[in-house]
């Protein structure tokens, strides 16, 4: 079976029920770009359970800067490796007409 | 004054470069070199324009009073980045796709193309963002005022007035140069979009820079910085819960929803895969904005006096230190974050007020369709340098009326207020088919109106709209309505206070109302396109007849697109139809994509009410979705009967396949038969010749040779009779014209007919075993062929089995209408190999001299066939056994 080049457009319709180890691994990285802005979510609203101002021990500034900017920082890193692997097969371009393409040559064997 | 003089002319050398950067990228685009003004890094860059003077300035002031929470308002707009796979990509394949030209045309798009919708929104972006421009202002004059402190001539408040008026009229100017030049189908301004690049990077390094100096030259070091940090009044964690949620969500919601970040993100955007870049890159721009607003703030409290304005640290602190350079790099940084703010929301504004509020009542006054004459597009740009204008001649106005002072500060969340309501229509426009334009008009109104009784309003001061009583008490006493304790809920933050309950409402209105209205079939269709934007690309039409004529349409789209760029449509177009020529067809399909060109011009709603006419004001209808969907059906099933129908081919390509081989296979029998049979009939007629040669060449022959002789020839002449006898029956059963002679006779009956028509007796030491009980079975058939072939079978079995006791049994069985006789012996079995060729003709087990051409098996097969039945060999039984299969009653077959 050749490799499809709709195994890499996360938008095709869900015709193929089980893709090639690339297409896969797309699918994967794209999973990880659409959870990453819920994990800083999460971890920005950390601070929402800190003890403040006027509590025994509250958080000293320099400790919550150090943890704000190290989870952004993590965050950028996290979004530029997965940008990247999403640019290197070309996800988000727009390949209806290939991904028509290949489902007509694909047809059968794309089944299984 | 040397200072001032010398940062007049520092303000007016950077915007001499600015208008050098916008005129040089406007060449290069010009002459096609647009590869690098249209790269992933400028699109970031342009992005920055979310940090306008408010931010550079103000973070330092917000984190000075509040500490960490500050960087809220970078936090959001981050997240929104990093996920950019979930909206910001939408919206830019949305923008694309429907040619886009600000939020409002959006909102009015997806919606059917409301206009009433669109003149809302863009009059609610007037009113936010007028403030906030001139909060720009104001920063600005701020900036100049500290410095003429420090050259101890201060600044008084005509001359205030004097430089916002100058920075006013510079930045309109500019943006009317470089954001109007043309009226571009795709609303890009690669000088303008270049200019905010530079300013971008000016004010990054100027932040950077004080920062460094903070830490480096004044600290002393991170750890030093660290201590004085911790030391200092925001030192530990003191930020609301709720303001620190509520204040992220609030910033995410407004850099999605400001027309100026709309505007670069969506409209401005030349290509989808920037935003890979931008995902990242863009919150690591905000990170190091952020970075050090910690530090400078911290510093600016501990070196400058108590009474110091905060909001000017990032300018006081250089200045103190004796650092004049830095100061102004960090004065720089300022002005550009604030005028690239203003260009960027001018060109925004003036875009939505000339397409959905000049255009609209131009048409309505100037007539529409084909009765516009003149050249439309100078309109349009008229309109938009116009409202450029007006829109920062109203931003300075209101920058001289509020005096510029505190009030003014507080409308960057006002502002972010504000636009934040157009958020859950814009998200349920763009991910939920079922919104409805009433849902939409319902809840943008509750939502501004709770905006702006609970926020806006209060926020101009006390005693300006509102009295002191009417906040504490309500109106007419109704303390359940008092602007800032609503629902009688006190002592909230007042942002979060508007916050909640514009929102709640405001989702909820738009909600209850979607699902209780019924939308437009216009509405439908384009909700079906913008939900499904990356399911499939090929649009749905919205126009469904086609009375057009397609030279008013022209007339009509080269006053608004220009001459050349009709001309060049239109023939792609026809071209498309494969007409030759500049005409095409008005079809449906070439309506949409004019329609949507001329949007990309002046906007969906205005477009549609410019094509509307021409075509009839046949728009589509209920029916047309229905004959849509129906089409789409129609296709599937089209498609699938063409998998049926290649199946099919499959199937008969491998018959022909199998017709094919038999095909060779019998010609190569027929050969094989005609040698066979030349032979078969020369060995008879060489004895016959030769005996009779004998007899006629020798007269004196004793008769005892003669007669046997003449017995030889006599026998060879029976066996030839035979043969061709035995050939005549099997072509004329072969060609299928034999006549069969249907009767009625038990099956014992034909069997013992068969038996004693060989002559075989229990004497004869070939002994048959039958069970004549269960052959009572009265058949209907061609009795005389069934026996032809039982007696066949038997007298095989006698011929060659060769058991010292040949025995031959008989075993009779019926199932339904089906009888089967087989008849076994306990000979040696028929090879493997051989079972498969011995219905063939001239096959024969063994060089058997026991006589017979081979022939009889064939003619049994060719028989039981007519008869509906069947005769083959039946493995597994000790011996040879064949066993023949027949209907009971022919006639009913």
């Amino acid at each position: 079976m050749n490799t499809a080049p709709n195994g890499d457009d996360p938008d095709g319709p869900p015709n193929r029920l089980f893709l090639e180890r690339r297409g896969y691994i797309q699918r994967r990285v794209i999973d990880g770009a659409k959870l990453l802005p819920i994990i800083g979510l999460v971890l920005f609203m950390v601070p929402l359970i800190w003890p403040r101002r006027g509590d025994s021990d509250a958080v000293i500034t320099s400790s919550s800067s150090i943890y704000i900017f190290m989870i952004w920082l993590g965050l950028i890193v996290f979004g530029a490796f997965l940008a990247n692997r999403i640019t290197a097969s070309g996800a988000v371009q727009d390949s209806k007409s290939q991904m028509n393409a290949a489902s007509d040559t694909t047809g059968k064997s794309g089944q299984d | 004054m040397g200072q001032i003089n010398l940062l007049v002319l520092v303000s007016l050398g950077y915007v001499l470069v600015l208008f050098i950067v916008a005129f040089a990228a406007e060449r290069a685009a010009r002459a096609g070199r647009i590869k690098w003004l249209r790269a992933p890094l400028i699109y970031t860059l342009s992005l920055s324009i979310y940090c306008t003077a408010w931010t550079f300035y103000g973070a330092v002031g917000f984190a000075s009073r509040s500490g960490l929470e500050f960087v809220t308002i970078y936090l959001g707009p981050s997240l929104v980045m990093l996920g950019w796979w979930w909206i910001v990509r939408r919206l830019v394949r949305i923008g694309r796709n429907q040619r886009i030209t600000s939020i409002a045309d959006l909102i009015s798009s997806r919606f059917g193309k409301s206009n009433l919708l669109a003149v809302g929104l863009t009059i609610l972006a007037v009113v936010g963002t007028t403030p906030y421009i001139a909060l720009q202002l104001q920063s600005v004059t701020q900036s100049y005022a500290v410095f003429a402190e420090t050259s101890q001539s201060g600044l008084d408040q005509t001359d205030q007035a004097t430089i916002a008026f100058w920075v006013a009229i510079g930045l309109g100017l500019f943006t009317i140069l470089f954001g109007t030049r043309k009226l571009d189908v795709n609303e890009r301004h690669d000088g303008v979009v270049m200019a905010i690049a530079v300013e971008a990077i000016v004010k990054l390094i100027a932040l950077l820079a004080v920062g460094i100096f903070v830490v480096w030259g004044v600290a002393g070091g991170v750890a030093p910085m660290m201590e004085k940090i911790n030391a200092s009044d925001i030192g530990t964690w003191n930020v609301s819960g709720g303001r620190w949620a509520g204040l992220t969500f609030l910033s995410a919601a407004a850099f999605l929803c400001l027309p100026r970040m709309f505007h670069v993100m969506v409209v401005e955007n030349a290509d989808e895969r920037h935003l890979r870049m931008a995902s990242w890159a863009f919150p690591a721009y905000l990170m190091l904005m952020s970075l050090f607003v910690l530090p400078i703030a911290v510093t600016g409290l501990d070196l400058l006096p108590t009474g110091a304005n905060p909001d000017m640290f990032v300018l006081t602190i250089p200045l103190s230190q004796g650092q004049n350079g830095l100061a102004m790099l960090s004065f720089l940084g300022g002005f550009s974050s604030a005028t690239s703010m203003v260009i960027v929301a001018a060109i925004a504004l003036s875009i939505m007020v000339s397409n959905h509020i000049v255009m609209p009542l131009w048409l309505h006054y100037s007539g529409s369709g084909l009765s516009v004459s003149g050249d439309v597009r100078y309109v349009v740009l008229l309109a938009r340098r116009v409202s450029i204008g007006a829109v920062v001649m109203l931003a300075y106005f209101y920058f001289r009326l509020s005096g510029g002072g505190a009030a003014l500060a507080a409308i960057g969340l006002v502002s972010f207020a504000g636009v934040a309501q157009v958020l859950p229509v814009m998200l349920g426009g763009i991910f939920w088919r079922g919104a409805t334009r009433i849902g939409a008009l319902g809840g943008l109104t509750v939502g501004f109106l709770i905006w702006g009784y609970s926020l806006f309003l209060p926020s101009l001061g006390e005693g300006v709209v509102y009295s002191q009583s009417f906040m504490e008490h309500g109106p007419f006493g109704l303390s359940w309505l008092a602007p800032q304790a609503l629902f009688a809920i006190k002592g909230l933050d007042p942002i979060l206070h508007c916050l909640l309950w514009s929102m709640l409402l405001n989702t909820t209105v738009f909600c209850l109302l979607s699902l209780v209205s019924f939308p437009q079939p216009l509405e439908r269709l384009q909700g079906a396109q913008f939900v499904n934007v990356f399911e499939h690309g090929s649009s749905t039409r919205s126009w469904s007849s086609n009375v057009a004529q397609s030279e008013d349409l022209m007339v009509m789209a080269q006053r608004i697109i220009g001459a050349r760029e009709a001309q060049s449509l239109f023939r792609r177009e026809a071209e498309k139809q494969g007409i030759s020529g500049l005409v095409p067809e008005p079809t449906p399909e070439f309506l949409d994509v004019l329609e949507r060109e001329l949007a990309g011009s002046v906007g969906a709603a205005t477009a549609h009410a410019m094509v509307a006419p021409i075509v009839g004001g046949a728009a589509v209808s209920v029916d047309d979705l229905l004959a849509v969907a129906d089409e789409r059906a129609q296709l599937m099933v089209y498609s699938n009967k063409l998998e049926t129908q290649s199946e099919e081919l499959q199937r008969t390509a491998k018959q022909l396949r199998r017709a094919n081989e038999k095909l060779t296979q019998l010609s190569v029998q027929k050969d094989g038969f005609l040698s066979q049979i030349s032979h078969e009939l020369r060995t008879p007629m060489t004895s016959i010749r030769s005996f009779s040669e004998i007899l006629r060449d020798s007269a004196d022959m004793p008769p005892a040779d003669k007669a046997r002789f003449a017995g030889i020839i006599h026998s060879e002449t029976l066996r030839l009779t035979r043969l061709l006898d035995d050939l005549l029956d099997l072509s004329v059963l072969e060609a299928g014209r034999v006549s069969l002679n249907v009767s009625q006779k038990s099956l014992r009956e034909i069997l013992d007919t068969s038996i004693i028509g060989m002559g075989l007796g229990a004497e004869t030491g070939f002994e048959i075993q039958r069970q004549r009980s269960r052959e009572d079975i009265l058949l209907r058939t061609d009795v005389d062929r069934l026996a032809q072939v039982f007696i066949n079978v038997i007298s095989n079995a006698r011929k060659y089995c060769d058991a010292a006791a040949p025995c031959l049994k008989i075993h009779v069985f019926q199932s339904n209408e089906q009888v089967t006789v087989d008849f076994i012996d306990n000979g040696s079995v028929i090879d493997a190999g051989m079972r498969d060729v011995i219905f063939e003709k001239f096959s024969r087990v063994g060089e058997n001299e026991a006589g017979g051409a081979g022939l009889g098996l064939s003619i049994c097969r060719e028989i039981m066939i007519r008869l509906g039945g069947e005769i083959f060999y039946l493995p597994g039984q000790g011996g040879s056994a064949f066993r023949v299969q027949f209907p009971r009653d022919m006639a009913q077959e």
